[in-house]
């Protein structure tokens, strides 16, 4: 398990090797395409300590979905935001468990404040 | 005869040592209009589960959690607020454990939060890739005996008589919409 303790600023970063190992044999996930998500998940799966979680073959994009990242997931029930908690590769060394934390906004309502929020030009 | 499928290098999912009763209420899923995406939705949410996690049984068997989460609407809440995270989905589908105990699942309460999973025994379900694909749209909508499955929202449902799923009407409001059994 890779979760970071303490700040929730503070995530343990995935060796970049293995990042770049994963990359290299990782295909995106059509659904993710499809829907214009980073990850193929939602609120409806649940883990033992409330997070949300899925599997890291459910990426448009490895190199966006590791800990720390803003990610926008969904399904077919919706789009949410979230923040990646940690890659578990207790199961599966090349397909570790991806745990996101739900960020109680959704990404439309982000969008609208970053568009009103632009810097001006000069 | 069925093979058990093997726990090796799974999770240990938390399950709670209660039953819950037949008669709560558990909202199964918030969908959108599509119905077919949603059993995909629900397809890969059992293989997903059943690849990473075990549940552990009476005197420590594990078992292969073939699972789906569904959220308890427990007396300190309700069905709405167990949608909040759900805003962007139009309906939902609502029974009681009850009636997924009469359908031939499985129901165990699991986790510290209100969330109870209901599943499909790997004695009849066998944890290939291929038969998971296979079997569990069956599971979902197809036909006898694994066809209780009350996860058409939005249409006839066969077995359920008042499962329940609402909508969002021209005005942006939620509305509550009962379905018939054609039974």
């Amino acid at each position: 398990m890779t979760t970071g303790t303490g700040s929730p600023w503070r995530i343990e970063a995935i060796d970049k090797a293995v990042v770049e190992r994963l990359a290299a044999a990782h295909l995106p996930d059509s659904l993710a395409v499809e829907l214009g998500v980073d990850l193929v998940a939602d609120p409806h799966r649940q883990d033992d300590d409330g997070n949300v979680w899925t599997l890291l073959r459910s990426a448009r994009t490895v190199g966006d979905v590791t800990p720390g990242s803003v990610v926008v997931i969904g399904t077919h029930a919706g789009r949410w935001l979230g923040r990646v908690l940690a890659w578990d590769f207790e199961v599966n060394a090349d397909d570790p468990i991806v745990t996101v934390d739900l960020l109680p906004v959704s990404p439309e309502a982000v969008q609208r404040a970053l568009d009103r929020n632009r810097p001006s030009a000069a | 005869m069925s093979i058990p499928a093997s726990t090796g290098r799974r999770k240990t999912r938390f399950v709670r040592d209660e039953d819950p009763p037949d008669d709560l209420i558990v909202v199964v899923r918030a969908a959108g209009f599509d119905i077919d995406g949603t059993l995909a939705d629900m397809v890969r949410d059992a293989r997903y589960s059943g690849e990473s996690y075990a549940i552990e049984g009476i005197g420590g068997d594990r078992e292969v959690l073939f699972g789906v989460s569904v959220f308890a609407v427990e007396r300190d809440t309700t069905v709405a607020r167990v949608l909040e995270k759900f805003s962007a989905s139009p309906r939902y589908l609502a029974v009681t454990v009850g009636q997924l105990r009469s359908a031939g699942y499985p129901v165990v309460r699991r986790g510290p939060f209100p969330t109870i999973s209901i599943y499909s025994s790997s004695a009849v379900f066998r944890p290939t890739h291929r038969l998971v694909t296979s079997r569990m749209p069956n599971l979902l909508q197809g036909p006898r005996p694994l066809s209780r499955w009350p996860a058409r929202c939005g249409q006839t449902l066969p077995t359920l008589v008042k499962s329940r799923c609402r909508r969002k009407d021209d005005d942006g409001h939620w509305k509550s919409m009962a379905y018939r059994s054609d039974r």
